[in-house]
């Protein structure tokens, strides 16, 4: 579910891996996120923290079939999930100590964003795409995903993103202060020539 | 359909033109014989409109466009007359009621609202811009923020709770009169007033065919959407993840088809089924 890496003093990094859905973040995977950041938060040897995702997408939001009507799982299951979910979106990756900086590629969407909003840089490729897909489905986009979506961007942004579904690339979405830079290469290389920079000073 | 809609369906020479078609609701405002110039009684009858289209589920989108060649093309200074520095009970009563709509009526309508906008757009457009949830403007369409204008429309501009006070800046009255800035469409959106803007050519298809994708969406969910996106980033972390726990219950509730539990126990004791504290 997670590729965990620490290449070199200072630096670790965290890859979403399940790509065969496109990093959609499931039970196993969000319990795994927040397991790692707990781990990660107290490592005074860890002073960066590179997320990206494994396979081309960053991460397609939260998994459908696990959170929602469909999911198969035990309740209690749920529950935890739900809870460890809430718990490193709203609170866990915003008192990290460490400097975050993400690399997107491909989509990421939904319960991916508050990721974005809790790093101080977001490299993106210029063929990445962002969005709140929720509504297309009939859903409601997360109070959690809204609020941090509001704090990159302005109420005109945060409106078209949550009530059209429809996605923006990474110009928009450097427009929108969603994006720290777009690249045309891949964006972990910038991301890990970034952290080699902050840990250096 | 609800009485004043009706009323503006069949009086084409309204000041509010009105036509609804599939869902989708398309508002005109302003009159040739006005010039195009916004009036007390325009005010007046869309502050009706709003309200009335509140309660009307056939409308699933509102498109808000003038009837002229600008979005608005300023005040008819003798409904507004500036030496009045504005104690006409009747002009503030319908700038207060204006501003009401603009401010809170349209961002709670349960429908998206859009603004298509070209041409000019003077103060009394940009507040109403405020209320809308998507702003779509032609490249080479202008706005104008005066002073006089902006504080005749803001009744209560020392209390700072403008969204279009950013546009003046945080000055105080004696300098805001003095204010004449225009800003074009890529400062508008810079400033956050504008959502995207187009070639002039392209726009009515842009918005028409976000108009249609909003009548294909879920309407519940959409007016959910809404409240989440207008309460939630005043809310404190732990708050909102109460309020989507309640949404995500009360959406699957009712997309199932069911009344609300407090629905239903009204009925009961409405019916003479149930009693206060007995139960059924």
């Amino acid at each position: 579910m997670l590729l965990i890496e620490d290449p070199s003093p200072g630096l670790r990094l965290i890859g979403f891996d399940r790509a065969q859905k496109r990093n959609a973040i499931g039970v196993e995977l969000t319990l795994a996120f927040e397991k790692v950041l707990l781990e990660t938060r107290y490592r005074d040897d860890i002073k960066v923290l590179v997320i990206y995702g494994v396979g081309g997408h960053f991460s397609s939001g939260m998994d459908m079939k696990d959170f929602f009507d469909s999911s198969t799982r035990s309740p209690e299951l749920l529950k935890t999930a739900r809870a460890a979910t809430e718990h490193w979106r709203c609170h866990l990756l915003r008192k990290m100590p460490q400097t975050i900086i993400s690399a997107v590629e491909g989509y990421c969407l939904g319960g991916a964003l508050p990721i974005l909003q809790c790093s101080d840089v977001v490299v993106a490729h210029e063929q990445a795409r962002f969005g709140m897909p929720e509504i297309n489905f009939g859903f409601v986009p997360g109070a959690q995903i809204v609020k941090a979506v509001g704090l990159m961007t302005n109420s005109r942004a945060l409106s078209y993103l949550a009530l059209t579904g429809r996605l923006i690339d990474s110009q928009r979405a450097l427009q929108w202060g969603m994006v720290t830079e777009v690249v045309h290469d891949a964006p972990l290389q910038k991301a890990l020539e970034l952290a080699k920079g902050r840990i250096s000073l | 359909m609800s009485e004043p809609v009706a009323r503006a369906n069949v009086e084409p020479k309204s000041l509010v033109q009105v036509k609804l078609d599939k869902g989708l609701m398309t508002i005109r405002l302003g009159h040739v014989n006005n010039g195009y110039l916004w009036t007390l009684e325009l005010m007046d009858n869309f502050c009706d409109l709003i309200q009335a289209v509140s309660q009307n589920s056939d409308v699933r989108v509102l498109v808000i466009e003038s009837s002229g060649v600008d979005f608005c093309k300023g005040l008819l200074t003798s409904d507004f007359p500036r030496t009045s520095t504005n104690r006409d009970p009747n002009v503030r009563t319908t700038l207060d009621r204006f501003e009401q709509c603009c401010h809170r009526d349209l961002a709670l309508l349960p429908q998206p609202v859009i603004a298509k906008v070209q041409g000019l757009c003077h103060f009394a457009g940009v507040q109403l811009l405020e209320g809308c949830d998507i702003v779509f403007a032609a490249e080479d369409a202008q706005f104008i923020v005066q002073g006089q204008e902006l504080l005749l429309m803001s009744s209560d501009w020392e209390q700072k709770s403008h969204k279009s006070q950013r546009l003046a800046g945080d000055q105080p009255k004696t300098y805001v009169t003095r204010i004449e800035n225009t800003y074009d469409t890529s400062e508008a959106q810079r400033l956050g007033l504008v959502t995207f803007s187009f070639l002039p050519e392209v726009l009515s298809q842009e918005v028409e065919t976000l108009a249609i994708s909003f009548c294909e969406k879920d309407a519940l969910a959409l007016q959910f959407t809404k409240e989440t996106v207008a309460h939630v980033p005043s809310m404190t972390w732990d708050a909102s993840v109460n309020f989507t726990a309640a949404k995500f219950a009360e959406l699957k509730s009712r997309q199932a088809g069911e009344t609300s539990t407090r629905a239903t126990a009204v009925a009961s004791f409405l019916a003479g089924k149930t009693k206060p504290g007995k139960g059924a």
